[in-house]
């Protein structure tokens, strides 16, 4: 990091999770840069009220009622339909986002919902010009440099086996890193094949162009268990990185980890 | 540059202690946290206030305030950016790696 680099950081608590914006480069702290992400977070917020499950009258509670048909959803509800069609398809169904709920099944897009909406509210600060963005939802990060000759971001991975500690340091220009596991909730991952609780790995780092396909990739992948390294090689343009429950680290090949707090025994 | 940051008035529950292990729902309120900061590095990081409401508010943060600490000295030898981690919620959020990084370009 450069000391005198311009930055400017806002945090603000959407969707139960906290969003941090990073911006770098002259300007990081002008008027331009607030207004940006401040169009970030109410675009967060607006996702917020039509999918969030704890709000009875968002879209997708509505939904679960049967006060309102899928088909008279609004624009974003039928975006988000669309992707968890092809995130069940492009993962074998390890993702899913109906889930298994007593009898039936319940309709929760919320593990494709945060991934997506950071990705996208993010437009807002690809645009603008010669300034480096780094967004953070809830541990789920995209990232962007406008600046020609930007050094990278550095995202370091927490390690799920040490709370507060790092497993290592990734160096990134552009693109995202989401992270899948039980540390920081306890376990809220299910198998949505069968309503089970995955417990072969701790947590499965996925790095790649885009926050919506990382995070649903991770997610599937911690559901997929011990191979979740060798299955996501068969995902082209992502790299992936797990922490086994006994404590072995397996990544992919071409995953670059830096600056190692604990070597991993790869 | 000494900075005294307010943290947000969250529930400090967790702060310290992985969520698996420590369900209870504790008290809340804003905790104060004093930052060195040298450039664009956090040098040291000093609870300065706690909540404490009631004696579960005391248990948790006599945990809390040491935990805090070593995260930051963390954050800092690590040079990071952001932090990348299974879900933070914003319960967990005062805790984070992340939550050190924001407060030392807020």
């Amino acid at each position: 990091m450069s000391a005198e680099l311009p930055r400017a950081g806002f945090v603000e608590q959407i969707m139960g999770l906290p969003v941090s914006v990073h911006v770098r480069g002259e300007g990081a702290r002008g008027a331009d840069v607030a207004a940006a992400v401040e169009q970030v977070f109410a675009e967060l917020r607006e996702v917020d009220a039509l999918f969030s499950t704890y709000k009875p009258d968002s879209e997708v509670s509505r939904i679960n009622a049967g006060t309102l048909a899928p088909a008279d959803a609004g624009p974003l509800l039928h975006e988000v339909f669309a992707l968890s069609v092809i995130a069940r398809e492009r993962t074998g169904g390890l993702f899913d986002v109906n889930l298994p709920a007593g009898d039936g099944r319940t309709y929760d897009p919320s593990g494709l919902v945060k991934g997506w909406a950071a990705d996208r509210a993010a437009r807002h600060l690809v645009a603008l010009d010669d300034l480096d963005f780094c967004l953070n939802a809830g541990g789920d990060v995209v990232m962007g440099c406008g600046r020609a000759d930007a050094e990278p971001w550095r995202a370091g991975i927490e390690d799920p086996r040490e709370g507060g500690t790092l497993l290592g340091v990734l160096e990134r220009r552009d693109g995202a890193v989401a992270t899948s596991g039980t540390a920081a909730r306890g376990a809220h991952l299910v198998d949505p094949r069968d309503g089970s609780l995955p417990h072969a790995l701790l947590s499965v780092t996925v790095v790649g162009p885009s926050l919506t396909w990382a995070d649903v990739l991770a997610t599937a992948a911690f559901v997929r268990g011990e191979d979740a390294v060798d299955w996501l090689r068969g995902q082209v343009g992502y790299e992936a990185l797990a922490v086994h429950a006994d404590g072995r680290v397996s990544r992919t090949p071409s995953l670059l980890v830096h600056d190692l707090v604990k070597a991993p025994p790869s | 540059m000494r900075r005294i940051v307010t943290a947000f008035a969250t529930t400090v529950t967790a702060i310290g202690l992985p969520l698996s292990q420590h369900t209870s729902t504790g008290g809340s309120g804003p905790v104060q946290v004093a930052l060195t900061v040298a450039g664009a590095t956090i040098t040291a990081a000093d609870a300065v206030q706690v909540a404490s409401g009631n004696q579960n508010d005391h248990e948790i943060n006599a945990v809390a305030v040491p935990i805090l600490d070593q995260e930051v000295v963390a954050a800092q030898s690590a040079q990071v950016d952001t932090v990348s981690g299974a879900t933070v919620t914003s319960d967990g959020y005062l805790a984070s790696l992340q939550s050190a990084i924001d407060q030392a370009h807020l």
